[in-house]
């Protein structure tokens, strides 16, 4: 980001700030939740602070911003004050965004493991083996090693895992470090450990899935994924559809600030180098986001791939003689245009195919082939038919096939008019792509989701990942004008 | 070679059935170059469209050298390779070049080397004057370099025979003789053709029979001169000699007058007719229709005028007339009307008693 548009940016949420805070008073050092009247107030949504604030102070202001998202708030003063796990503190630079601690020990709450209640024995054996590790003092001394002040003490054990058997699906989320966050050599943390432990006591292997959170209860509810690590609390409402293991471990919350004073910014340069450094160099991060380029362009070519050829396919059928085929891909047409992309996905992984436990990447290509199928289909269907029809007939005249005169004739000059208009198709289909990772597919956008989550930086993975799909699509554009350009006539020296 | 018989096309997309050809039956011989001609609207090119089967007829039998291709196992690609088409808007493969639109076919389907078909194309090429272009584009080229290069596409299939629907009827008028030129001259080689075509002089000069099709049928076919110096019958002459009609049937004496005068007017100026001439055929309508003809029923007035003539002929007639002295044998000697109008034409005639006939040089 230039210095200047950044200058717009701050000026924008400093008009927003004045805007929103004309007339707000509250206490710029409060001491508890008692103190924050008049404040807004940042919390995850659904986390135990919003019901706490709601059930006991039901006029505070709250928003719902998370992680690095709940710090810029904070900063930028969209919100006065945001919550976080005290655990989380260890991860957090609240220096370098000109935060502090206000108060702590607020809101002690326990997490359980989540279970899908198609696979209830799973829950069962991992209260047994919660027990036992408890009790023999094992917790303690996991706890104390990751939750401590000293990084040389968070690794993961070394165990002997099972390799053999059906394996137990434990669904992961963005990065909260110590508890989970991710590596060059996969995910790590405090529950990662515990699991392996688990494992090696159940022999039970343990196989961990990424998941955009909001995915992740329908992902159990479908039975896709067995359990999830991810911090949930026991509610009435939610036991219903998932099953509560006990509580494996016990937070509280803590209250962040701006820091009283003024807060001078470091320049430019050296946060960018800051930011470099942070989100793309250390713990190799870069890997995660060159890992996820190659997801993207993966699922981009098969979608592209897959998307053409139902795009023909339907096209076929809108300009049959047939009219019951010509009506059913009407309907299609009518029906999938009216239907949000995400939610067309979801319903395949989650009600479709919800029994069949399909690759992610299997129902993410089907669902862009259905989607986009049926934009390419039109695409396609006005470019053959601004082909004249006396094309068609010069070539039957000539003695040619059906399938003769639309291969020779008729397709070379429709695609000359087509690619220009399957390029936009193609671009925002290589766009769409960064939404896989709501159904467990760690693309580009998920990897810098990861090390937002991680490193707490709001911006620059964003960035990092915008000029990323920028390359991507002019690349993939450029490929396309070559072929249009190859496809054009020319003349012949005889 | 061709035989056609009860041939009917009904085109049933419309909201209502639509009937083109009602019973068309020809017989076309092998060198024969056979013109179609008649009014528009009359399915000449639905006859022609029909014989390479790019329209499905409704009812009849084509037969080719004896094979039925209307029959369900008709090899219809096989038919279509033997029989060239040349369409009105040429229809050439904007996507390829010259060449390659007349090496398509052959090399694909009579299975042509690449060098051989380009032999074969370029010495095409040079036959209709076009060799310079052969690696142009379509879109580079004028309609009438156009039409012959479509010329030149079908020859390379080495038909038997070449349908031409309308060649020149999207030429503009410079460039429709380059393309009869061609035509011309494959009727000097003794290829057989059925042209449709609206260019008299030529199709008098280059067939060797004529068609006249007139609602739905072949009215009237024979040879040029037949056709042309002596149809036989009414509408074959109207169209021949291109003759204009506008019709009235007029009640009583107190019709509208000046309605009349107004169509008059709109059909002289449609067809070059000056002012003397309107005031001419004005001056007679009034005199005939307030003097001369009787009004004892309807009276009904026929104006025709021949522009291949430049005749123009004014019919009166009245409907149930009974006396048997004819309307002018009948009249005073000295009826002035009569004099009036006898003065003003150059031709007066009574064919039958009722009718007056009234000839103008216009």
């Amino acid at each position: 980001m230039s210095p200047k548009r950044n200058c717009i940016l701050i000026l924008l949420l400093s008009v927003l700030v004045s805007c929103s805070g004309k007339g707000r008073e509250f206490n710029p050092d409060p001491k508890g939740p008692e103190d924050l009247a008049g404040s807004i107030i940042s919390c995850g949504q659904g986390s135990s602070y919003q019901r706490f604030f709601s059930e006991h102070y039901p006029d505070y202001t709250t928003v719902d911003f998370a992680n690095a998202d709940m710090l810029v708030a904070v900063q930028s003063g969209k919100a006065d004050f945001g919550f976080v796990d005290s655990l989380e503190l260890l991860a957090l630079n609240l220096d370098r965004y000109g935060l502090e601690e206000k108060f702590t020990s607020f809101q002690r709450h326990e997490y359980p493991m989540l279970f899908s209640r198609k696979t209830p024995g799973y829950c069962d054996i991992f209260n047994r083996f919660l027990h036992e590790f408890k009790a023999d003092g094992s917790m303690d001394r996991l706890l104390g090693r990751w939750m401590g002040p000293d990084d040389a003490q968070r690794y993961l054990d070394t165990l002997e895992l099972p390799a053999e058997g059906k394996s137990m699906v434990v669904a992961l989320s963005v990065s909260r470090y110590p508890y989970t966050y991710f590596t060059e050599n996969g995910p790590s943390g405090f529950q990662i450990d515990l699991m392996h432990h688990f494992s090696a006591w159940s022999g039970i292997p343990v196989e961990f899935k990424v998941m955009d959170t909001g995915a992740i209860p329908p992902a159990l509810m479908a039975g896709t994924v067995q359990c999830t690590m991810i911090p949930f609390e026991n509610t009435e409402e939610r036991a219903r559809f998932v099953m509560f293991s006990e509580p494996y471990i016990s937070d509280c919350g803590t209250c962040i600030g701006r820091k009283s004073g003024h807060f001078e910014k470091e320049p430019f340069i050296s946060r960018l180098k800051q930011s470099v450094r942070m989100n793309l160099i250390e713990e190799n991060r870069w890997k995660m986001v060159l890992d996820g380029l190659f997801v993207t362009i993966e699922i981009s070519l098969y979608s592209i791939i897959a998307s053409i050829l139902a795009g023909a396919g339907i096209c076929a059928m809108r300009m049959s003689r047939r009219k019951w085929l010509q009506t059913t891909a009407k309907v299609t047409i009518n029906i999938i245009r009216r239907i949000p992309l995400l939610i067309l996905l979801m319903i395949l992984l989650y009600v479709v195919f919800a029994s069949f436990h399909p690759e992610p990447m299997l129902v993410a290509t089907i669902g862009f082939a259905i989607y986009f199928g049926v934009y390419f289909s039109e695409s396609f269907r006005t470019g053959i038919e601004s082909i004249q029809h006396g094309q068609w007939e010069a070539g039957y005249a000539l003695g040619f096939s059906s399938l003769a005169t639309f291969c020779k004739i008729i397709l070379p000059q429709a695609l000359l008019r087509i690619i220009p208009v399957f390029k936009g198709l193609m671009i925002t289909l290589i766009k769409s792509t960064s939404i896989v990772g709501y159904i467990a597919i760690f693309d580009m956008t998920k990897a810098s989701d990861m090390i937002r989550s991680r490193t707490f930086d709001a911006f620059f993975p964003l960035l990092t990942v915008a000029a990323l799909y920028l390359i991507l699509s002019w690349l993939f554009g450029f490929i396309l004008d070559s072929v249009h350009k190859s496809l054009t006539p020319k003349h012949r020296t005889i | 070679m061709i035989t056609v018989r009860h041939l009917n096309k009904t085109f049933h997309d419309g909201q209502k059935p639509l009937t083109v050809l009602r019973d068309v039956n020809c017989e076309i011989r092998k060198g024969e170059v056979i013109s179609i001609i008649g009014p528009s609207g009359t399915g000449k090119s639905t006859f022609l469209r029909c014989l390479n089967r790019l329209e499905e007829p409704t009812a009849g039998q084509i037969e080719i050298d004896g094979d039925d291709i209307l029959a369900p196992d008709a090899d219809v690609r096989r038919l279509r390779q033997k029989m060239g088409m040349v369409f009105q808007n040429f229809n050439l493969f904007e996507h390829l070049t010259i060449i390659d639109n007349i090496t398509l076919a052959p090399r694909n389907l009579l299975g042509l080397s690449k060098a051989d078909a380009e032999k074969r194309a370029l010495e095409l090429l040079e036959m209709v004057g076009l060799g310079e272009k052969a690696g142009s584009l379509p879109n580079e080229l004028s309609g009438g370099q156009k039409q012959r290069v479509a010329i030149a596409r079908c020859l390379a299939m080495n038909p038997q025979i070449i349908l031409f629907d309308e060649p020149t009827s999207a030429l503009d008028p410079t460039m429709v003789s380059e393309v009869l030129a061609v035509i011309r001259q494959l009727a000097s080689q003794g290829m057989t053709m059925a042209i449709v075509s609206h260019e008299m002089q030529f199709v008098r000069d280059v067939s060797t029979r004529v068609f006249f099709m007139n609602d739905g049928i072949i009215y009237e076919e024979g040879t040029p001169e037949q056709i042309f110096d002596n149809p036989q019958k009414n509408a074959t002459k109207s169209f021949i000699n291109r003759i204009r009609t506008l019709e009235f049937r007029l009640k009583d004496r107190h019709f509208d007058l000046y309605d009349m005068f107004g169509q008059v007017q709109r059909f002289c100026s449609k067809y070059g007719l000056g002012e003397k001439i309107f005031g001419k055929i004005q001056h007679v309508i009034e005199e005939m229709t307030s003097e001369i003809m009787p009004f004892d029923t309807a009276v009904s007035v026929v104006i025709d005028y021949s522009e291949k003539n430049g005749t123009l002929t004014m019919t009166f007639t009245q409907e149930n007339y009974t006396a048997a002295d004819g309307i002018i044998a009948g009249a005073d000697a000295d009826n002035v009307s009569l004099m009036l109008v006898g003065g003003l034409c150059s031709e007066m005639t009574e064919p039958v008693p009722g009718t007056v006939r009234i000839l103008f040089n216009a």
